[in-house]
Formats: structure tokens, sequence, C-alpha cells
């Protein structure tokens, strides 16, 4: 959509106008935000790595080739200093051990959050990716999100395709069991 | 339907809608004050040569001739009226404290060294006087 936009405004950026970078911190500050919300699970970290993730990119902007989208750019840069800054606070947040349930009833599952309103229902899909692992959190809603394909999200993490597609898979897997084993899942009337 | 084709479906289904979170109200605000900074940093921290291309080539110019000057005419040395001042006070200075053991200098030598510590002294205030300039930036 604002794939052309986005090249002329980095061109005027490197023409010396330093004010038209604004317009691409508001167009992009709350997918960052998100994306960088989604790794660290904690606001005040992501909007540090937000931050960051736009002061790098205009740093590197000189650098940045014209071939690839600037959205898909600034990704792999979230991606990274989010994983640098778990690196650097040495955690990673708790993780339930859901590999060791495994029956999981989707038709529950799909039941179950058809019968929410739809905001309780975004709610508690969000608290489930938030148990993710930073990658698998990262790459789902990369992919749903702005419907990037498997091709583009190994670019973006520079994971090979066939390892997305399996993160991917086990990712969505784990957040239906996360969303499964959630309290409001054992309420029968909301059956 | 296979497990993996239902999850594909619900995920469709419950994922591709989702809000995006909010940053903090002014958070563009501070990412351009940062680059703004960052940006003043840089230039108060880029190279800048003191002397440019055309600055060293007029001082080895000068010390060139000076050179080939005391090497064509090596019995005369330089004659210039300022260098001859220079170096008969300098003479007298060695004199007058009897320094007899120290080698005679040419006054090809000690032109040199007299350019070279007006050179170190203008550069000393010059320096003092950009970084204050920039540091005020």
């Amino acid at each position: 959509m604002n794939h052309q936009d986005d090249h002329q405004i980095i061109t005027n950026i490197r023409a010396g106008d330093t004010q038209a970078y604004a317009v691409l911190v508001k167009r992009y500050e709350r997918l960052v935000f998100s994306l960088a919300l989604r790794m660290m699970k904690n606001r005040e970290d992501a909007e540090e790595v937000a931050q960051d993730v736009f002061v790098k990119a205009y740093q590197a902007l000189g650098g940045f080739k014209g071939d690839a989208k600037f959205s898909s750019w600034l990704y792999r840069i979230t991606y990274n200093r989010s994983l640098d800054m778990l690196a650097r606070k040495k955690r990673q947040p708790a993780f339930e051990n859901t590999e060791a349930i495994a029956d999981i009833n989707l038709n529950e599952v799909e039941n179950v959050l058809d019968h929410m309103e739809r905001k309780a229902q975004q709610e508690m899909v969000q608290e489930a990716i938030n148990q993710l692992e930073a990658e698998e959190s990262f790459i789902v809603t990369v992919y749903y999100y702005k419907e990037h394909s498997v091709t583009e999200i190994a670019e973006i993490t520079g994971l090979t395709e066939s390892n997305v597609k399996i993160k991917l898979y086990r990712s969505r897997k784990k957040l239906f069991t996360l969303l499964q084993a959630m309290p409001a899942f054992n309420k029968k009337e909301l059956l | 339907m296979k497990e993996d084709e239902k999850i594909e479906r619900l995920g469709n289904k419950f994922l591709s809608d989702l809000p995006l979170e909010n940053p903090s109200l002014n958070f563009s605000d501070k990412v351009m004050q940062q680059i703004l900074k960052t940006q003043v940093d840089n230039s108060y921290f880029k190279y800048k040569p003191l002397i440019n291309f055309w600055g060293w080539a007029a001082i080895f110019c000068i010390i060139g001739t000076v050179f080939t000057y005391s090497l064509i005419n090596p019995n005369t040395g330089v004659t210039l009226p300022e260098f001859s001042w220079f170096t008969s006070k300098i003479n007298g200075f060695s004199t007058f404290f009897s320094i007899k053991k120290m080698p005679q200098l040419s006054e090809a030598l000690i032109s040199v060294i007299l350019i070279f510590s007006f050179m170190a002294l203008l550069e000393i205030s010059v320096i003092k006087r950009l970084f204050d300039r920039r540091a005020t930036q």
C-alpha cells in the first residue's frame, strides 16, 4: 500500500529532510511496538526496543536497498533488536510446557471463542500469544497481521522457509493448546 | 478435516484481525528527539581535518622550497632577512648561555624549526577555538 510512498520519503530523508522520517515513525510505530511487545512481553522494554529500532533504522538508512520493502527491513531490525535485548537481559519469559498437552480439541476451542464477545475473544487470543516464546509470537504476528508469506518471514528472521513453516505450525498449535487450558474454556455455561 | 488444516482455518479466523498495541502518546516525538540528538553528536565527533588537503599542500610546498633551496645553496643557506634575524637571535641566545657543546645549526634547519613552531602554535589556538565552538552547538 505504502511501498512507493515509503521509498519517496526515504529519498527525501536522504536528501536532508530529517523531519520526513517522522512520517515513517508514525506509520509504523504501532506495528513495530506490537512486534516488540509480543517478543519482550513487557511494555517498558518494548518501548525501548521500538525506539531503538527507529533510531537504528534511521542511522542505517543509507544502507537500505530499495529492492526490499521498508516495512520488512524494519521488522528484521525489530526482530534482531528484541532478541539482542532478551539476550542482554538474560531472560526469557516463563512458559508452560504445552508440549506435554497432547490432546487438543480444536472444535471445543472454536466453539468457545465463537460464543465470546469479539473484544473478549481478542483479549484472550492476545493473552495466549503473550505466553508463546518470543520467536513464535513474532512469527505468528507477522504472518497474520501483515499477511507476510513464509518466504518473507524467512528473509526477515534469517530462518529457512521449512523452519518457518514448522515453527508457524507448532506456534499455532501451541497457541490453541494454551487457549484450551485457560480457565474460561472450562466454564461449561459458555458452551 | 486434518488437524493441520483445521489449525490453518482457525488461525485465519481468530488471528487475522487482532488489534495492534499503541506505544506511549509522545513516542514519535521521543524518537525524533533522539535522532536529532544523535545527529548533533555525530557532527561533533565526525572527523573534520583541521588542515585540509590544500593547506597541507601549501605547507609541503613551503618546506620543500626551503629544503631545495638549502640543498642547491649549501654554503649560503636561507638568507631571507626575517630568518637571518631569528637565527642571529637564537645564536645570540646560545652564546649568552655558553652552550658551546651544541652543534651549530644551519639557517635552513632553524628556519624549518621556526616554521613548525609557528604552525604548532597556530594549530593549538585553532583547535581550542574550533572545539569551543563545536561544544556550544
